[in-house]
């Protein structure tokens, strides 16, 4: 029996040093163990925690065990209702909760709950064990935060794209109605330019022919296809353009407007209009208007005027003669009241042959045979000619006529001495004629480079500033002057500009009403004779 | 400490029963006293008053308890101390006297040492199944005394859950009236395990140095 009682308490011992063994190797599992691990019985409260639990509460053990675990948590009922859940679905739950530290931080943590079971199936207890998730929730929150921002920011980039969308949709449909008007636009240009009763050629800036409209087509006898993008150079060898081409020359002259005998039957106004787009020049537009018929109107009329005038001029002639010669007494003795009648019709008479004359000279001038003697002259001679045959009329008005001669003798010009005269003429007796009485006329010659300059100076009416304009146009007459003086036909200064640039000068004035006028104009010395040999 | 369970112990004044006394010559005469007494229990119990002290007083007040230990001529190594060997009680009686001696601790303080030393023991986290409710616990009593201690007995005397009270009974021990004072804390720990009640008090109704057969132990709550 003694060594039954030995063995039995060898066994014993065993037991107890493989108890002992496994306390130790639990408790150093326990020390070892990162993760936070407490025991809880089935009331609640805790019956042991490993190190990392105390690291993770600052509690000891001697603190917390034999405490309730819900002093550990923010939300007190959280870990009872987990421990619920625990013995109801009989597995390992996991919950988010808040850890209460004991030095009063707060930290989020997953808390994974087991039940215990004894060999009979008895609840004994729950392990818990908590992960420290604040570093994830950290992440997790700047990662969220990050997601809003971003998201914000994607919204914000989003609102923008919108905008922009928006903005190019409106862009869009801005350029789509700007292409539909462009569209009509071009459509009604089109239009106009195939139903233009004009002929149009367009050019490019390089002089290449790039639109012909069919007015055109038809003035020429042309077809568009075959000219388009030709230069013009080219288009001077095409008979029925030649002369189109030739009066366009080769680098298309800038804005002018000139007739052309294109055919026997049609005459045509060219003009030329430079096309100009943000500052440059695109090409020059030309447009061809048919004014055939006009022509033939305008030299009816002028033939008409030419014989009308002729026509008058001879009765006018026998009635002057006629006047003259009762005037004189050599038809018999008249009375003094008769004679007074007869004077008056005789300078009617001769103011309607004057006025005849005039007529006749536009006439001419219009039929572009109005010079035709030309000579070299003295133009002092002629001027102060016209100077002298008019001392008795200015004396009779008391207006002082001055005549500056020229500090040089001047050279002789080629001009046509009647027409030169008649314009000397018609600026001077304006200057008489306008001019009140103790007022003055100043007549100058001087030489300007190759040019002779006549200024006639007057301390006359002057001409208003709105009617300065039209001041060489037929029939014009200014508005002051007409309620000064009834007769006059308005042609003096028309026919004078003529004469003028017939012979290659210029004509020009300077006026202030009721101060004076002072008329200028110049004649070529030399050569340059061109315009004037041609018409002359 | 709980002053709810401070209130409801009538704590031993020094030395006033039966001539025991732990002051410092008192410990020494008692030493010998003591170790003539037979009976064991396990090194888990001197295991958790080294816990303990450690806890209250670092490793110093364990080497110092140590130290007295040696001279008293009981000489003792805590990390040497194996949680199932058994050893004589007479040393865990010891232990406790030494640390109150040196601490100068209180009743109180010896109450508090008992109350702790389930929290960290390991045959309690064993015996732990016995916890799932305070019959069960109190029915395995007399188990868990036999678990500890390889002399007297615990007798489950009275329970009552409707009234809120039960009574164990401790007999055959007999070493110091200090360890009424540890007991009571121990055990008050142990139904503070199951009986979650902040109101929760014990007593020692009957007491062997009062003349007493047994001591007498009753736990209440409300």
């Amino acid at each position: 029996m003694p060594e039954e009682k030995l063995s039995l308490e060898l066994e014993h011992q065993k037991v107890r040093e493989d108890l002992e063994s496994l306390e130790r190797y639990i408790e150093e599992f326990s020390e070892f163990l990162p993760l936070p691990v407490c025991m809880v019985n089935p009331v609640d409260v805790i019956i042991g925690i490993n190190r990392a639990f105390q690291d993770l509460t600052c509690y000891n053990e001697m603190e917390i065990v034999g405490k309730e675990t819900s002093f550990l948590f923010l939300e007190k009922k959280g870990i009872k209702d987990l421990e619920e859940e625990i013995g109801s679905r009989q597995k390992r739950i996991t919950r988010e909760m808040t850890l209460l530290t004991k030095d009063g931080g707060k930290i989020p943590v997953n808390v994974s709950g087991q039940f215990r079971r004894d060999e009979e199936g008895n609840l004994i207890g729950y392990f818990f064990a908590l992960f420290d998730v604040s570093a994830l929730k950290k992440f997790q929150e700047e990662l969220e935060k990050k997601v809003k921002e971003k998201t914000k920011e994607l919204e914000g980039k989003t609102k923008e794209l919108e905008a922009s969308g928006r903005a190019l949709l409106n862009i869009l449909e801005d350029i789509r109605k700007s292409l539909k008007e462009t569209e009509e636009e071009k459509n009604k240009t089109q239009a106009i330019i195939t139903n233009f009763t004009d002929g149009l050629f367009l050019f490019d800036k390089e002089n290449n022919l790039v639109l012909v409209n069919p007015q055109a087509e038809v003035f020429f006898k042309i077809k568009a296809g075959d000219l388009i993008n030709k230069p013009i150079l080219e288009l001077s060898s095409i008979s029925s353009l030649s002369s189109l081409a030739k009066l366009l020359g080769p680098e298309i002259k800038g804005i002018f407007r000139k007739e052309l005998q294109a055919k026997e039957s049609l005459v045509l106004e060219v003009s030329t209009i430079p096309v100009m787009g943000e500052g440059e020049k695109l090409g020059t537009l030309v447009i061809l208007h048919d004014v055939t018929r006009e022509k033939r109107i305008e030299r009816m009329k002028t033939e008409f005027v030419s014989i009308a005038a002729h026509q008058l001029r001879t009765p006018l002639s026998a009635i002057k003669w006629t006047l003259r010669m009762l005037l004189d007494g050599d038809l018999g003795g008249i009375t003094e009241e008769q004679k007074n009648f007869i004077e008056k019709t005789y300078g009617s008479n001769e103011r309607m042959i004057a006025l005849i004359n005039d007529l006749l000279s536009v006439a001419r001038i219009e039929e572009g045979r109005y010079l035709y003697k030309p000579t070299r002259a003295d133009i002092e001679l002629v001027v102060r000619f016209v100077v002298n045959s008019y001392k008795e009329e200015s004396k009779k008005r008391g207006i002082k006529v001055e005549f500056k001669k020229p500090e040089k003798k001047l050279p002789l010009v080629l001009i046509d001495v009647e027409k030169m005269r008649l314009a000397v003429q018609n600026l001077f007796d304006n200057a008489i004629r306008y001019t009140h009485p103790d007022g003055k006329v100043t007549v100058s010659l001087k030489r300007v480079k190759k040019e002779i300059e006549v200024s006639i100076k007057d301390t006359g009416v002057g001409v208003p500033k709105n009617q300065q304009e039209r001041i060489f146009t037929k029939f014009f007459r200014a508005a002051n002057v007409m309620r000064m003086q009834t007769e006059g036909s308005g042609l003096g200064l028309f026919i004078t500009k003529n004469i003028i640039e017939a012979h290659g000068g210029k004509i020009w004035f300077e006026s202030e009403e009721n101060k004076g006028s002072t008329f200028h104009f110049t004649l070529p010395v030399k050569e340059e004779f061109g315009e004037f040999l041609k018409t002359g | 400490m709980n002053p709810m369970i401070q209130k409801n112990i009538s704590f031993k004044k020094e030395g006033e029963e039966n001539g025991f006394s732990s002051s410092p010559f008192a410990v020494a005469r008692e030493a010998d006293r003591l170790m003539r007494i037979k009976g064991n229990s396990r090194g888990e119990m001197l295991r958790t008053h080294a816990i303990y002290i450690l806890y209250r007083k670092g490793e110093e007040g364990v080497r110092l308890v140590e130290k007295k230990m040696e001279e008293l001529g009981y000489p003792l190594r805590f990390k040497g101390i194996r949680p199932l060997s058994w050893y004589p009680e007479a040393l865990s009686v010891l232990v406790i006297l030494c640390a109150k001696e040196i601490f100068k601790w209180k009743d109180s303080d010896i109450f508090d040492m008992g109350n702790s030393a389930p929290k960290y023991s390991f045959i309690v986290k064993l015996l732990m199944k016995y916890f799932i409710s305070p019959r069960r616990c109190f029915e395995e009593s007399p188990e868990y005394w036999r678990k500890h201690f390889d002399f007297g007995e615990m007798e489950a005397s009275e329970l009552s859950e409707k009234e809120k009270y039960l009574v164990v009974r401790v007999k055959g021990y007999k070493f110091h009236p200090i360890i009424c004072n540890f007991h009571a804390g121990y055990f008050l720990r142990i139904a503070q395990f199951l009986i979650k009640n902040e109101k929760i008090a014990i007593e020692e109704s009957k007491c062997i140095y009062k003349g007493d057969p047994y001591h007498e132990y009753v736990i209440s709550w409300k």
